[in-house]
């Protein structure tokens, strides 16, 4: 289970004007619907890092939402981090030849 | 759907990229160094230039190229985006526009580059990559008597355009429902991965214009899919049996990516919204 007490969809907390959001548990076609309007909201902010390493589970709908989260925050021309990426989702991203989805994670995959 | 309908969709998304384009370009004017902008610029450029080399719109292909190559050195900022480089895209695409609503019209025109086409690529040039760099991928012959209408011949090897004969084109657009109906384009991709080497994957995304309005279960995504493998048109069919009532999937074996209208071509699953097209013969060549 995850490191998150068990909790599921996106927490975010503020640090100043940087918003920092979590997502924990399932990001899935079924899970999509609960978690959007909460983060797209980290919108409002200039400055957003988005955790994924308390994600247990994702599908190719949880990862669309991310990229058109992505998508948006570019044009909205919003700082994004995306961090503690999981290999579930690492494995995806490389299938489908994504390779600047989280250039700020890089790091750990030492790619 | 049938291969016309992809098209369709194809003009559809590539002026989509074009609207997309300009108001970055208008954007850049006020900050050149938006790393963001200069990426989606790149992007939507190769976008448009991948999605119509799968049709084998030649013209469209050697005009993106040149964009697409003034934009790439743009975003690896070997390439300021000063407001001349930034006027001449805008011009470039302006005519990229033009040369889509003529090409809609008459396919035929997408295989071409006009004149103004020709001397708008000579001034971009300005900016490509420069002589030290190896010869382009597509030459320029003149057709017809007056030249003013010239064909772009693929020549060599396009650095995205694996050239091995045995390399299949792949271009899937799933329907809305995708998710909701519990498949995952992961599947298939995989699936495709036991019939041979993926080449490349390109994943498009058709972004909402409403984010509010935007259900995060429709399938907004799409892949072009080079695979190179052995398998027959229907062996590969196989791998999308079970979506093909609800996609676009258009499967282009290399000998003829250069798009035709051939009777060979058939919709397998008559009355549906979508079909699989293909050749429907097997690979004789």
């Amino acid at each position: 289970m995850s490191d998150n007490d068990g909790s599921e969809g996106l927490a975010i907390k503020f640090d100043g004007g940087r918003a920092q959001g979590s997502l924990a548990g399932d990001l899935t076609v079924s899970t999509v619907d609960a978690v959007k309007d909460d983060l797209f909201s980290l919108l409002n902010s200039e400055d957003i890092t988005l955790d994924l390493s308390a994600l247990e589970e994702i599908d190719t709908c949880g990862l669309q939402l991310l990229l058109v989260f992505q998508q948006e925050a570019a044009m909205h021309k919003r700082g994004l981090g995306i961090s503690g990426v999981p290999a579930q989702c690492a494995d995806l991203v490389n299938l489908y030849g994504l390779p600047g989805f989280s250039q700020v994670s890089v790091q750990e995959s030492s790619v | 759907m049938n291969t016309n309908s992809a098209i369709a969709v194809f003009f559809e998304e590539a002026y989509e990229q074009c609207a997309v384009l300009e108001a970055l370009l208008l954007e850049l004017h006020k900050n050149p160094h938006d790393d963001d902008a200069l990426g989606a610029m790149f992007r939507s450029a190769h976008t448009i230039k991948g999605s119509s080399g799968l049709f084998g719109f030649d013209g469209i292909v050697g005009f993106t190229h040149v964009m697409e190559n003034v934009l790439d050195r743009m975003r690896k900022h070997e390439l300021g985006g000063s407001n001349p480089v930034i006027e001449l895209l805008l011009r470039c695409n302006d005519y990229l526009r033009d040369a889509l609503r003529d090409s809609e019209l008459d396919t035929n025109k997408a295989t071409e580059i006009g004149a103004e086409g020709l001397a708008l690529m000579d001034k971009l040039r300005v900016y490509a990559t420069d002589s030290s760099a190896p010869p382009r991928e597509l030459d320029v012959v003149a057709t017809g008597s007056n030249a003013e209408h010239r064909t772009l011949v693929p020549t060599g090897d396009g650095d995205s355009q694996p050239t091995r004969s045995d390399v299949w084109h792949i271009f899937l657009r799933y329907g809305e429902d995708m998710f909701r109906n519990g498949f995952d384009p992961s599947t298939f991709l995989r699936y495709l991965e036991r019939l041979g080497e993926l080449c490349s994957v390109h994943t498009l995304l058709r972004q909402p214009d409403v984010i509010s309005a935007f259900d995060p279960t429709e399938c907004i995504l799409q892949h072009e899919v080079a695979l190179r493998s052995s398998a027959n048109a229907a062996r590969l069919q196989e791998a999308f049996e079970f979506i093909a009532d609800d996609c676009i999937i258009v499967l282009l074996p290399p000998p003829m990516r250069r798009y035709r209208p051939l009777p060979t071509w058939r919709a397998t699953m008559a009355g549906s919204r979508s079909s699989i097209c293909g050749a429907g013969s097997s690979r004789g060549f």
